[in-house]
């Protein structure tokens, strides 16, 4: 985990090295990059976390940083100004040097509440193991969370998920189109679940057992003992009385969620 | 009280009446009869001349065969039979034959019609066999087939009940009709006043005389085949057990219009057709011409209990109509919930881990 001091450091670095080579833009996108926190990895400039859930967060992002020495960042803002998600990712990568080790090896997401926006970025080693199908696949994992409003819930899977590329990375094992990520299994969560599901057919299959034990039922007409023929119609009559309108404004569909994905360079990006 | 036996013309032995040849048999001698030549038996039996001392046989054996105390003695073994005052057949415990207890099924008590028994006693005993087998939750003692004694044929006492039945009703219904415009969903409701007026007979509507007998095992058991009603004749009791109603009609006209109004009912609103949803909001129903018939019709009977609670197993006996409750074993309902989910556990788990990579 970086220091406090060391990262000030660098972050007021990388804000000159932006303002020299982005002069026109600078103005803008330095009041769009959320100020560093020294504290560690997640830069929830849109609030979405409780302090107890970044702390959560936090600790995950240094857990993986020292196991496979790649730095993992979440950031998130309100205000975008109408930048593109990935450039807007990658400078501010550049601008805060959050990369870490002699690639400078780091995995960003990014979010925007202004065009509700995601975006995942990979630098160094981590763009080798996180390639385009790789981003994508996060992506994919993340969105339903996101589009439900469930932020810390998409953040855990993020940081979950890329630990496990890196932890396979490690093993040799790169996920491409080649080579398809599968979903890990909880042996406890499935035993569990098999034991519920199991315990719901026998239910079923017993209780049908027991059904079939008691076959009396009590007939509750004399449908059956009706004269054929006997039943004549002497009056009929059908009055219209009145009629009410019920008017309900339509929902709009609010729902931004969206299953398309566009990768380049670096960057995977999408709308939730 | 007299205690009839029907005794083979040949040999003398007790005839009982077989479903399946619809006659009286011996099983001595093997010889069958309609139960018309019987009835001309014993009308030449009670030919004038002879019909005082046929008489007087008859009190003095009646007289003979029946304790002081009351208890009713076969007429064949003197064995005492297990019998009270709305037993109208029955077994002899010693000698097996059947007598029939004449007070029983005379006077008021005597049917207006029969339908006599058309499913044979092995064929009774066969269908539940095969009702009872592959049933994984009866107790273990149904495991030797000894419960089969227990299926005892059986003439129920039913009242059929016949009249006209006159129905007003109103109902309340409505249509719905929805549209959309880019901003709005509609839904127009109208409503309707739907009256309704007609009428219709009911025949043969069957409620069961009988307190032993519970509603829901002969409401189940129906229908009969009413083109099997025939007149009534003892002979037909031969070898069943009878009992004369102890439920009387005016107590079973209540079942019966119950059913039949709600049967009226349903017919009426069957008429109101094109709506979305129909409720009933005025009834009034009248039934008129009304009749009532004693009828015994039959059912092979079998009964039990277990842990307490009593247990009734039915097949009509003359469709083989089988209903009825049998005991649940509660240990092996346990046991096959738990042993299933154990099973079931264990092989999903394995399958799941071993498709998702884990093992």
């Amino acid at each position: 985990m970086k220091n406090r001091e060391k990262a000030r450091g660098m972050l007021l670095a990388a804000l000159c090295l932006c303002m020299s080579l982005f002069p026109g833009a600078v103005a803008s996108a330095s009041e769009e990059v959320p100020a560093f926190s020294a504290e560690g990895w997640i830069q929830d400039g849109a609030g979405f976390l409780t302090e107890e859930e970044e702390e959560k967060l936090e600790e995950k992002c240094g857990e993986i940083l020292s196991e496979y020495g790649i730095s993992v960042v979440i950031v998130t803002t309100n205000r975008f100004e109408g930048y593109d998600i990935l450039d807007w990712e990658r400078k501010l990568f550049a601008a805060q040097n959050l990369g870490t080790g002699e690639e400078n090896s780091a995995l960003m997401l990014g979010i925007s509440m202004a065009e509700r926006d995601w975006g995942i970025t990979a630098y160094g080693e981590a763009e080798r193991i996180f390639s385009a199908y790789g981003r994508e696949t996060i992506g994919g994992e993340i969105l339903d969370d996101l589009s439900d409003g469930d932020y810390y819930d998409s953040f855990d899977t993020f940081l979950n998920m890329a630990d496990t590329f890196m932890a396979d990375a490690k093993e040799g094992k790169i996920y491409s189109e080649s080579n398809h990520y599968r979903k890990r299994i909880n042996p406890v969560f499935t035993v569990v679940g098999a034991a519920i599901l199991s315990f719901i057919v026998s239910l079923i299959v017993v209780f049908s057992w027991k059904r079939g034990m008691n076959t009396r039922t009590l007939q509750n007409n004399a449908g059956a003992y009706l004269q054929q023929g006997s039943f004549r119609l002497t009056n009929r009559s059908d009055m219209f009385l009145y009629h009410t309108v019920n008017r309900t404004r339509k929902q709009k569909n609010e729902n931004h969620r969206s299953g398309s994905m566009h990768s380049s360079g670096n960057g995977t990006k999408g709308k939730f | 009280m007299d205690l009839i036996q029907y005794k083979c013309p040949c040999c003398g032995a007790a005839l009982n009446f077989s479903g399946a040849e619809q006659k009286l048999a011996c099983k001595s001698c093997g010889n069958t009869y309609d139960v018309s030549v019987l009835k001309e038996v014993a009308k030449s039996e009670n030919a004038p001349g002879e019909q005082k001392l046929e008489w007087e046989e008859r009190r003095e054996t009646a007289a003979a065969k029946r304790a002081d105390d009351g208890r009713y003695l076969c007429p064949s073994c003197g064995g005492e039979v297990e019998a009270d005052e709305n037993t109208a057949s029955t077994k002899c415990p010693y000698c097996e034959n059947v007598v029939v207890i004449r007070q029983t099924v005379t006077g008021r008590f005597e049917p207006d019609a029969v339908i006599p028994f058309q499913i044979e006693a092995d064929r009774a005993r066969q269908m539940l066999e095969d009702f009872c087998k592959g049933k994984r939750l009866l107790p273990r003692n149904f495991k030797d087939k000894s419960y089969l004694k227990n299926l005892k044929g059986y003439y129920v006492p039913y009242w059929l009940f016949d009249c006209d039945v006159y129905a007003d009703m109103s109902f309340q219904a409505t249509r719905t009709r929805m549209w959309s415009d880019s901003n709005y969903d509609y839904v127009e409701t109208s409503y309707y006043l739907v009256n309704r007026s007609g009428n219709m007979r009911f025949y043969h509507v069957p409620v069961d005389g009988s307190i032993q007998m519970s509603d829901e095992t002969t409401e189940s058991i129906e229908p009969f085949d009413y083109r099997g009603l025939t007149e009534f004749q003892p002979a037909y009791l031969a070898g069943y057990e009878t009992d004369k109603y102890d439920v009387g009609a005016d107590t079973a006209k209540n079942r019966a219009n119950e059913r039949i109004y709600n049967s009226a009912e349903q017919e009426m609103a069957g008429t109101v057709i094109g709506y979305d949803t129909v409720r009933a909001s005025k009834r009034s129903l009248r039934s008129s011409n009304g009749h009532i018939s004693y009828v015994l019709l039959p059912v092979w009977l079998f009964e039990t209990a277990y842990n307490g609670k009593n247990y009734q197993f039915a097949i009509n006996g003359q469709t083989g109509k089988m209903v009825g409750e049998l005991p649940v074993d509660k240990g092996a309902f346990w046991r096959y919930l738990f042993g299933f989910t154990g099973i079931g556990t264990a092989v999903l788990s394995l399958l799941i881990l071993l498709v998702g990579g884990v093992l």
